[in-house]
């Protein structure tokens, strides 16, 4: 459960120099350096933590570029994945969100 | 422990020279926890082996000190849009605002003070958040024990990452006997860069470690509080130092104060400390206290005794006597199974 | 002080006199361990396991690991005698009897060594090394990981450690760390077999994880004790009666999480932790083997390092 609802305006953002990532595959080991935890992601999770560090996405932006990305169709990737990915990935701190207005 | 063993771990003298003596400090500075604050301030003239095992000591409080500005961090996120803005305590602080007292200090909780209207809202919070009541209190007796009579609610423990953390609204119970302002404190308290997060300022930390540890505790780790205070009295500005008097009558905090610095004299040798401390009160802490935290500090034969008088001591502190008897049953009950009523000794 | 010398060559008094004293110091690999607690079941498997382990009577410098063995309590210094480690830290350490002081002394360093020291990222694993490099070998307890630690070592391999894998923090190589390797109930006639009686301990019988003797380690491992090297080989070896041997190969990302919840400080360690085991599994290649005997698992782990996948 995230600490605040996500609210349509909100967008998602992430510091690639907070983290290391080294690739096995399509599989991704991240350190992330604030929580000094490693972490273990697909291809998917790392997608959209990487998606997001070169400017904040809405989800509905980084739905759009995972399916194309990943060459998915709506079938394969629907929105609930990304919500709770989305809604993990925040946990860990790995991603943050900004409010449109600030 | 001698009592050169404090001046050698914050690395005002110098170390013993026998290997014996060697290896028995840093037994000592282990069993103290305080291996990392030794391993920060004795960074020359350290062989080899001896940087090894610094090294395994500075090692762990890293790891604590990144969990700690973790925590912060996810601490600000639950709160966020709340316009709450917390109080980091002790260690938290230390790590927080990079004090001389954080370096190597180990730190497992996170500890914050907010005002009693605001608690309602930062226990909803966190607990949507993933915190929640930590096991070991999860039981009736001890969630209305914490909510009635202690200075925080019960400990809350993150489901992930099981993490403490402590959130407290006064820095001694309700019961207790004397009580500090807290809404002084409070209001100078600053902000951590642009976060919401704040600590108190250099002065008022100092004043909160001495309530925590000669108002507050049973002084259970009477080494480590010892260092910690030191560490803190001598990151004090001469304009600091002198506002401490002041600022512990205003906060009502004089005793605990006085004792500090008497301690803080006693163990290290800081003159300045003791004409501040003879300045503030116009006798030394009494007797009986002062035997006492020299005794358990240094773990003479008598230190039971002496662990009793401060531990009762302590609940005498905290709360009138028509509580004292019951909790400390109770505690008698759960921890010391061979104890068989309540201690009835004349407190101090 | 004397420079250290292997236990062997010292008189037995002069040994219980420093281990009454506290001032037995036990060096292996790059720790140093300072042990206090006579008893003559203790010095019965240090004249025989650790013959060849190098120590001193006087420490001459601090010590990574203080280790006391000492009664529960007074009574039981006297009557019924136990003995119980204590590391310096809170143990879950059930007391036992005087005659399990060998099992009180192990249990003492592997608790030191696995929850005190983290220079290294210590990972609960088996590890031997050639000349081409280390195999890491992680299973869970019952895997067969000592039998086939026992049975490398007959076949040009030399004993890192068969408890501690030790990976360097600032570069990712593994430390030997040669302690006697310890067998439990059924391995322990299997590895008797295989190295000869000689080279078991005398077995300590009813201990609270059943009959346990300890397979010393050479004094040719030993003389190697600082010398590091490159891991090879990655393995999770699992003893399955009757079963097919088989070997699968697995991704780097799976071995890694197989291998960090079994260390003890990898968590502790953050950033480093991360380059070392990432650097570990650099160019290397990681393996489950399943096996229903000894010779099965010696043919897998021949196999894959012939057919050079390594």
């Amino acid at each position: 459960m995230a600490a605040a609802p996500p609210t349509t305006s909100e967008k998602w953002s992430s510091d690639s120099h907070q983290y290391l990532a080294v690739e096995y595959d399509d599989t991704f080991l991240v350190y992330f350096r604030p929580s000094g935890e490693t972490h273990f992601l697909n291809f998917l999770s790392y997608g959209m933590v990487h998606a997001v560090s070169s400017g904040p996405l809405s989800e509905e932006e980084i739905l759009a570029r995972m399916r194309t990305d990943f060459s998915l169709t709506a079938e394969e990737l629907p929105e609930t994945l990304v919500a709770t990915t989305l809604s993990e990935l925040d946990q860990a701190g790995l991603i943050t969100a900004l409010d449109a207005g600030t | 422990m001698q009592k050169s063993a404090l001046k050698q771990i914050v690395g005002i003298a110098p170390l013993p020279e026998k290997v014996m003596d060697r290896i028995e400090l840093v037994r000592n500075a282990d069993a103290n926890h305080i291996l990392g604050q030794m391993a920060s301030a004795n960074t020359s003239d350290v062989s080899d082996r001896l940087h090894d095992i610094f090294r395994n000591a500075l090692l762990r409080a890293g790891h604590d000190h990144i969990m700690l500005q973790f925590e912060i961090n996810r601490l600000e996120h639950a709160l966020s849009g709340t316009g709450i803005e917390p109080v980091v305590l002790k260690g938290g602080a230390y790590v927080a605002r990079g004090k001389k007292a954080a370096g190597g200090r180990r730190v497992s909780d996170l500890d914050i003070l907010v005002a009693e209207d605001e608690l309602e809202e930062v226990e909803t919070r966190l607990k949507e958040a993933g915190w929640s009541p930590d096991e070991a209190t999860d039981n009736e007796y001890d969630q209305a024990y914490y909510r009635e009579h202690m200075h925080e609610l019960p400990p809350l423990r993150h489901a992930k990452r099981g993490t403490i953390i402590d959130v407290h609204h006064r820095l001694l119970p309700k019961t207790a006997r004397s009580n500090v302002d807290v809404a002084l404190m409070q209001q100078s308290a600053m902000r951590i860069a642009e976060n919401p997060v704040r600590t108190f300022d250099d002065v008022d930390m100092f004043v909160h470690s001495a309530v925590h540890v000669f108002a507050d505790g049973a002084i259970d780790t009477p080494a480590r509080s010892l260092v910690e205070l030191y560490l803190l009295y001598i990151e004090l500005s001469s304009d600091d130092a002198l506002r401490l008097k002041t600022r512990a009558k205003a906060v009502g905090a004089i005793k605990a104060v006085s004792t500090a610095l008497w301690a803080i004299d006693e163990f290290f040798d800081e003159d300045n400390a003791l004409a501040l401390s003879n300045e503030a009160l116009a006798e030394k802490p009494n007797f009986i206290l002062r035997w006492a935290i020299a005794t358990k500090t240094l773990e003479r034969p008598s230190a039971p005794l002496a662990k009793l008088l401060l531990y009762i001591r302590s609940h005498y502190l905290r709360m009138p006597l028509r509580l004292l008897v019951p909790h400390l049953a109770r505690k008698a009950v759960a921890w010391r199974p061979t104890t068989k009523k309540p201690i009835e000794l004349p407190f101090p | 002080m004397s420079a250290p010398s292997n236990v062997a060559s010292y008189d037995r008094r002069d040994l219980r006199a420093a281990l009454r004293n506290g001032s037995f110091t036990l060096h292996l690999g790059p720790f140093s361990h300072l042990v206090s607690g006579a008893s003559e079941p203790l010095l019965d498997f240090l004249s025989d396991t650790y013959r060849d382990y190098s120590v001193e009577l006087t420490p001459s410098d601090v010590t990574d690991v203080l280790l006391r063995l000492e009664a529960p309590n007074i009574l039981r210094r006297f009557i019924r005698r136990q003995i119980t480690p204590n590391p310096g830290f809170k143990v879950p350490a059930v007391p036992l009897p005087l005659s399990m002081s060998p099992l009180a002394f192990e249990m003492g360093l592997n608790l030191s060594v696995a929850l005190k020291c983290c220079r290294f990222i210590n990972v609960h694993a088996g590890v031997v090394a050639d000349k081409d490099g280390a195999i890491v070998m992680s299973a869970a307890s019952g895997g067969g990981k000592s039998t086939l630690t026992a049975a490398l070592l007959q076949h040009g391999y030399r004993l890192f450690s068969d408890e501690f894998a030790l990976l360097g923090l600032d570069q990712p190589l593994l430390h030997p760390y040669p302690r006697p390797i310890s067998l439990k109930q059924e391995t322990i006639p299997v590895v008797r077999d295989m190295v000869g009686d000689n080279w078991i301990s005398k077995v300590v019988t009813g201990t609270p994880k059943g009959d346990i003797a300890y397979y010393r380690a050479r004094a040719s491992d030993l003389a190697q004790d600082k010398t590091s090297a490159k891991a090879k080989l990655v393995l999770f070896p699992k003893f399955e009666k009757g079963v097919r041997p088989i070997a699968r190969q697995l991704n780097p990302a799976e071995a890694i999480m197989r291998l960090v919840p079994a260390s003890t400080n990898y968590s502790l360690l953050g950033e480093p932790a991360f380059h070392a085991i990432t650097g570990l599994l650099k160019n290397i290649r990681a393996y489950e083997i399943t096996y229903g005997s000894t010779i099965d698992s010696l043919r897998l782990v021949e196999q894959i390092t012939d057919q050079k996948l390594v």
